[in-house]
């Protein structure tokens, strides 16, 4: 499969904006920033639109989840729209019982934890991503130069998920599963790995420009066990894009250990989280890596001479790597004050 | 879907090993299993509620290959080495007696030490000894370990010594086991010039700790972590498929490899039978025969060939059993009434009384030995993997493996770039003709 004639990277309108040259190595002359959720729970408008709507029905609401999605591109003026939706937004469309408990997180009335379990996991139908494709095409035709990154949830991090019934700790049951039944294992995370390859295809095929894979658990895992157990199920999600010419970003949060192994997967880019440096990432990679992050969230309630040093620092380091994308560590948090977003967009811009 | 490039025929450790190692080089492949599991011989049965190693219970030290496929497999943290306990001997005639403990295959390392002389007697020890004297003029023709061996150290060492362990090791009398299938022997004999001497060398250049080692819960994990790769690796598995035929194998999409016999030749092989007993026997507690007992052939006390007390050898596996004791008894011919008889040759061969109600559980089970496939029996460009190529045992058969799919895949890359060169130059063709259109 291949891309359209009129897809935004092929048809001239995000070929040449900053985030897509530095994605494919090519420093532009301006560093690119953009935040991991930065469409959501900081933003006033957001919340006032969310007001009646449930989570994960706002996500497969095409006019909701254009708007979210738009919301803090006009506010920040970012170089990337982030597609909004939820890491649970592919197993719900396949059929699994989900909701999001707020507070909490996802939460799965029949979690998935025998071979059983597993066997009843249907494979998802295309068709099912109508909302998905509806909302990135009224959000791309918006957009204009702004590239819009597609986003899934790593097998993992899906199958954590599902395992565990919600949100958890330490993974403990997923991570348990693992051993005493790989064989189910393997085959629930190759079933993540492709309904989250099949919403990736979706999301290009409506307009995305980049996509990026989110590993939100990885840190739980040894290198052996990343290598060994998750890294070939998050390659095959990948693979789903065969022939499709977009950059692929991957992001862990916690992946030290494994920044290699999760670049070897088939990344183009690899996210760092605010645990290395990114001249260490850049170190552990051998060099040669677009790199992406790594603003510390934590920073962002911190006096602003504070977080501009940060911000400052960051981009040094940064320089080390043929490209660097600017973006946060980790996603932002609902009690960000969304103004200091804005402004660390202005001081990237300006520090070029 | 992509096309299949390698089809595997037997889901066998030979099978399953060539699948993932396909897989993992990023190669579309499918396996097809006449049966309805993985693993062939290696297989686990569920004795006294414990699961135990059905077939294949350690696997040889040497060159690392198996022990380097667990680790890849995750298992690095569970390799085992059997207890220190030597292993003992049934002469035909007399109670059991150690075996020496510096030998290799029951060769003697020192003919004339204690314990050799205690199982051979002094004449056949004198015999033994006369290896050193007698000069190695190298090797004309195809010969037997057993026929080395009673050249140069005496019938008595083949048959008291020698044909017990190398049965024991590949269910093979000696005077059927050409002497290349033991690694370096015909190379350290040239060397040293005497049999005793070979072996003493060979022991030297062992590593240290044992010649065979084994997996905390059992060989048979092995499968279950190669069968989880496959799925892993996206290798599409067939089960309850049986390609009876060498003309079958062309229906088979992409390169075939052949893992399992009976495909290319009709089966030969031995038929080896074992028992195996969970017993309540605290007199086992002292472990009266160390890791177990070697049958001499012609012994007629008994018709086991051998006994591997495994609770004394495993360490984990004398865990599992809380108290209990399991032995295994190999048969080359099946008695009748197997529990019975494998209960009365357990008493002979431990040397405890062990009346019928000390046998808490019992368990049969019967594999086919395959004989190698003779030259002629292999099918020119047919990739033959398993038991029938690679030699006995998990090294040897998952060593060759290793090597076939290292051939296959360099030959497959060389086929990728022709292919992509073709493509090239259709692509070239194509662009020359546009501008042409366009001049």
């Amino acid at each position: 499969m291949t891309l359209n004639t009129d897809h935004p990277l092929l048809d001239g309108r995000t070929a040449n904006s900053p985030t897509i040259r530095a994605y494919w190595g090519d420093r532009p002359e301006t560093t690119p920033v953009w935040f991991m959720r930065q469409a959501g729970r900081s933003l006033p408008e957001y919340r006032k639109l969310r007001e009646g709507n449930e989570m994960l029905e706002a996500c497969l609401t095409p006019d909701l989840a254009s708007e979210i999605t738009m919301q803090p591109v006009r506010r920040h003026k970012v170089d990337a729209a982030i597609f909004f939706s939820d890491i649970v937004i592919p197993a719900k469309l396949a059929g699994v019982e989900v909701e999001i408990v707020p507070g909490r997180g996802p939460v799965f009335a029949n979690p998935i934890r025998t071979a059983e379990d597993v066997a009843k996991l249907r494979p998802i139908d295309p068709a099912a991503f109508a909302p998905i494709r509806e909302a990135v095409a009224q959000t791309v035709a918006q957009l204009g130069n702004t590239p819009l990154i597609g986003f899934a949830g790593a097998p993992f991090t899906l199958a954590s998920y599902l395992v565990e019934g919600g949100p958890s700790k330490d993974q403990q049951r997923a991570r348990t599963l693992m051993y005493s039944d790989p064989q189910t294992w393997a085959t629930l995370l190759n079933w993540c790995a492709d309904i989250a390859g099949e919403f990736l295809i979706a999301q290009v095929e409506a307009g995305a420009s980049a996509v990026q894979l989110f590993d939100s658990w990885v840190g739980s895992l040894s290198e052996q066990q990343y290598v060994r157990r998750v890294a070939p199920h998050s390659k095959r999600a990948f693979s789903h894009l065969r022939g499709y010419e977009v950059p692929k970003v991957h992001f862990g949060v916690g992946s030290g250990e494994v920044l290699q192994a999760m670049h070897s997967i088939g990344a183009d880019v690899m996210g760092v989280d605010w645990r290395i440096p990114l001249d260490e990432a850049d170190r552990r990679l051998g060099g040669g890596v677009p790199l992406q992050g790594n603003i510390d969230p934590a920073l962002l309630g911190a006096p602003w001479h504070v977080l501009e040093a940060h911000v400052r620092d960051v981009m040094n380091r940064g320089r080390v790597a043929p490209a660097h994308v600017v973006n946060l560590g980790h996603g932002v948090g609902p009690e960000t004050d969304p103004d200091v977003l804005t402004k660390i967009v202005e001081l990237v811009h300006q520090e070029g | 879907m992509r096309t299949t490039e390698f089809t595997v025929v037997g889901g066998g450790i030979a099978g399953l090993v060539t699948a993932r190692k396909l897989a993992m080089a990023g190669r579309t492949v499918r396996l097809i299993e006449a049966s309805n599991h993985l693993g062939g011989t290696v297989a686990s049965h569920r004795v006294g509620g414990i699961n135990v190693d059905a077939g294949a219970e350690s696997f040889a030290t040497r060159g690392n290959t198996v022990a380097d496929l667990a680790r890849e497999l995750g298992l690095g943290d569970d390799i085992v080495s059997p207890g220190d306990e030597g292993a003992w001997l049934q002469p035909v005639a007399g109670a059991a007696l150690p075996l020496p403990s510096t030998g290799i295959l029951g060769i003697p390392a020192t003919p004339l030490d204690a314990q050799t002389i205690a199982v051979l007697g002094l004449g056949g020890a004198l015999r033994a000894q006369l290896d050193s004297l007698i000069p190695w003029f190298g090797k004309r023709t195809a010969i037997s370990l057993g026929a080395l061996v009673r050249r140069r150290m005496g019938k008595a060492v083949v048959e008291k010594l020698v044909a017990p362990v190398v049965h024991g090791v590949y269910s093979l009398h000696p005077d059927d086991l050409p002497i290349e299938r033991v690694a370096t022997l015909t190379e350290r004999l040239a060397l040293h010039g005497s049999l005793a001497a070979a072996v003493r060398s060979m022991r030297e250049a062992m590593p240290a700790g044992t010649a065979v080692q084994g997996i905390r819960g059992g060989i048979n994990r092995l499968v279950t972590e190669l069968a989880a790769d496959l799925t892993t690796y996206g290798v599409i598995v067939e089960f309850e498929r049986r390609i009876e035929s060498a003309e079958a194998l062309a229906e088979l999409d992409g390169t075939v490899i052949v893992a399992a016999p009976g495909i290319l030749a009709p089966v030969r092989g031995r038929t080896v039978t074992l028992a195996t007993l969970v017993l309540a026997a605290p007199e086992l507690d002292a472990e009266p025969r160390g890791s177990g007992v070697l049958v001499a052939p012609g012994c007629t006390t008994v018709s086991a060939r051998a006994l591997t007390h495994a609770t004394a050898k495993w360490q984990w596996l004398k865990e599992y059993a809380e108290g209990r004791h399991i032995v295994r008894l190999s048969y080359n011919e099946e008695p009748a009434n197997l529990a019975e008889v494998a209960r009365h040759d357990a008493e002979i061969l431990l040397g405890v009384s062990l009346p019928a109600e000390s046998v808490l559980d019992f368990a049969r089970q019967q594999w086919i030995r395959p004989a190698a496939l003779a030259p002629a029996e292999r099918t020119d460009g047919v990739v033959v993997v398993g038991e029938t190529v690679g030699g006995t045992g998990l090294a040897g058969i998952i060593t060759h493996a290793n090597a076939a799919v290292d051939r296959l895949l360099l030959l497959a890359d060389a086929a990728d770039v022709e292919t992509e060169a073709d493509e090239d130059a259709a692509a070239e063709a194509e662009e020359d003709e546009e501008d042409e259109q366009l001049s």
